[in-house]
């Protein structure tokens, strides 16, 4: 127990001090550098991301309409489908997916560049590793995570509406209406905060797990899943302790 | 007589229960060619990667830190303590690379770009416009007998190291550390590699540390010798006066060579 805490406490710090340096860096890294990093994770993820967003938004839509559908409400289907989507649904889902693409990728890249000797080198060379590698990295994962769940509530409420004009027999013009007016600016403020916030989570996971000492390459592949596995279960729990935040602050 | 390159003064890094780098009292000559002897595991890479004070990793993970003194005497400045910096203080000082050239053992070459941008970056980085740096790049790449544009994934053995040493002089440092660099080479590369070494240190003194298990690469470059043994410096000094020891960590060597299947 009081080991597994002591680690705990480890990585913390150690998750601290990937954004701490990012923080000290960021002024001076090329936006040459962070507009790569910004294809490589976030524009890459796009397709990806927006395809499971239509799928995703088809079948809440679809269950929903069901359950409401028992209760005689089926009319607030585009209600229910948007609010779930901004607040919960499409944060969540981008973070998962941004997990596994981004969070990986960023372990194995700086993995790499440990275990090949690259990251010695650079320290060998007074080039700064936060500057060159890091920086970019992080910020990119932050703004792509972000930039990424904006797309997945537009493409989930595609999905919402085309389920509801195919299935449900309601006009596209008309769910559209409902699914917007349904939505509040605090529910944009939930879902874009929690965005953010998963972002901070897998890039600093991702970087961690990337620039941890590594003796041999089995290491490599244990450290990225161990990059996909954390910041997986820390992004489920954390969303229900973010979500309990901003509703006692904003509602 | 001129200040050594490196004094250190009781110097330990613990390394974990069955090894620890303790050297009392240690200096490396200047602008002469050293050489760090001793059977594997003796701490010759461990002291040569704290000479470069390039031993940690990104996170401090190590179970303790070094202690003592390790000055560098730059050829003109005032002496530093390379212990008293941290890696930020070290970064912002830039005596990696400038003053301070490394060649490791596993070359650490910048896979994604090609020759001329391993050796380029270094001096890009610190402002030097991009023509001029792959100007410098591609004036060491004809010294070292490379083409610039060549993938890393390309080149052999023998090639990597001459662009790993290609690199570690992009930004000229007076001092260059060599952890086996003739480590794993063909007979050829091998002799070809060495005699660029041995060019480089007559045509421009430098103060040059080289980790090597080889005889012949003592035979052609050694002037000074430091022999290591358990973390702890078991001789050094000038290739005269260490001759018994080195004739004797020789002549074991040769043994356990011809022992060895």
């Amino acid at each position: 127990m009081r080991a597994g805490l002591t680690r705990l406490g480890s990585e913390g710090r150690c998750l601290a001090t990937v954004l701490w340096r990012t923080g000290r860096a960021s002024p001076h890294i090329r936006g040459s550098d962070l507009r790569d990093q910004l294809g490589r994770l976030a524009l890459s993820a796009l397709p990806l991301i927006s395809v499971a967003a239509l799928f995703a938004g088809m079948v809440i839509a679809l269950q929903t309409s069901l359950q409401l559908a028992r209760l005689g409400s089926g009319h607030l289907v585009a209600d229910v489908v948007s609010v779930s989507l901004v607040r919960e649904l499409a944060p969540i889902f981008t973070a998962l997916l941004m997990a596994g693409k981004a969070g990986a990728g960023l372990a194995s890249e700086l993995g790499m560049v440990v275990l090949s000797g690259q990251a010695q080198a650079m320290r060998a060379l007074s080039l700064d590793i936060d500057r060159e590698l890091v920086a970019p990295r992080v910020l990119a994962c932050v703004a792509g995570t972000f930039l990424l769940t904006v797309a997945a509530i537009l493409t989930g409420l595609l999905g919402g509406m085309v389920l509801g004009s195919a299935r449900l027999g309601l006009s596209p013009v008309h769910y559209l209406n409902r699914a917007v007016h349904a939505l509040a600016p605090a529910d944009f403020a939930c879902g874009l905060l929690k965005a953010l916030a998963f972002g901070v989570l897998i890039a600093a996971i991702g970087c961690r797990q990337g620039l941890r000492d590594k003796s041999d390459p089995a290491e490599l592949g244990r450290h990225t899943m161990t990059a996909v596995v954390a910041s997986s279960f820390l992004i489920l729990v954390s969303d229900h302790v973010l979500t309990t935040l901003i509703v006692a602050c904003i509602g | 007589m001129s200040a050594p390159a490196y004094q250190l003064r009781d110097l330990r890094w613990p390394l974990g229960p069955g090894f620890a780098l303790h050297v009392d009292a240690l200096d490396i000559p200047r602008g002469l060619t050293t050489t760090l002897l001793g059977p594997s595991a003796s701490g010759k890479s461990t002291l040569l990667s704290l000479l470069g004070r390039v031993e940690s990793g990104y996170f401090p993970e190590a179970a303790a830190p070094p202690t003592g003194q390790l000055v560098y005497h730059p050829p003109s400045g005032e002496p530093v303590d390379l212990l008293a910096l941290d890696e930020q203080e070290l970064l912002r000082a830039r005596l990696r690379g400038d003053q301070i050239g490394v060649v490791f053992q596993r070359e650490g070459l910048f896979v994604d770009r090609d020759a001329r941008d391993n050796v380029a970056w270094p001096l890009s980085a610190r402002g030097v416009p991009l023509e001029r740096a792959r100007a410098r790049a591609d004036e060491l790449l004809a010294r070292t007998g490379l083409t610039p544009d060549r993938r890393v994934a390309t080149l052999s053995g023998g090639e990597r190291k001459r662009l790993a040493l290609a690199r570690a002089l992009a930004l000229d440092p007076p001092t260059l550390l060599l952890d086996e660099p003739f480590t794993g080479l063909d007979p050829s590369a091998l002799r070809g590699l060495r005699d660029l070494v041995d060019s480089l240190r007559r045509e421009h003194p430098r103060t040059i540390v080289l980790v090597t298990h080889q005889p012949g690469d003592i035979e052609q470059l050694a002037e000074h010798v430091v022999l290591l043994r358990q973390g702890r410096v078991e001789a050094a000094g000038p290739l005269d006066a260490v001759a018994d020891p080195l004739a004797r960590y020789l002549a074991a060597s040769r043994t356990a060579d011809g022992a060895s299947p």
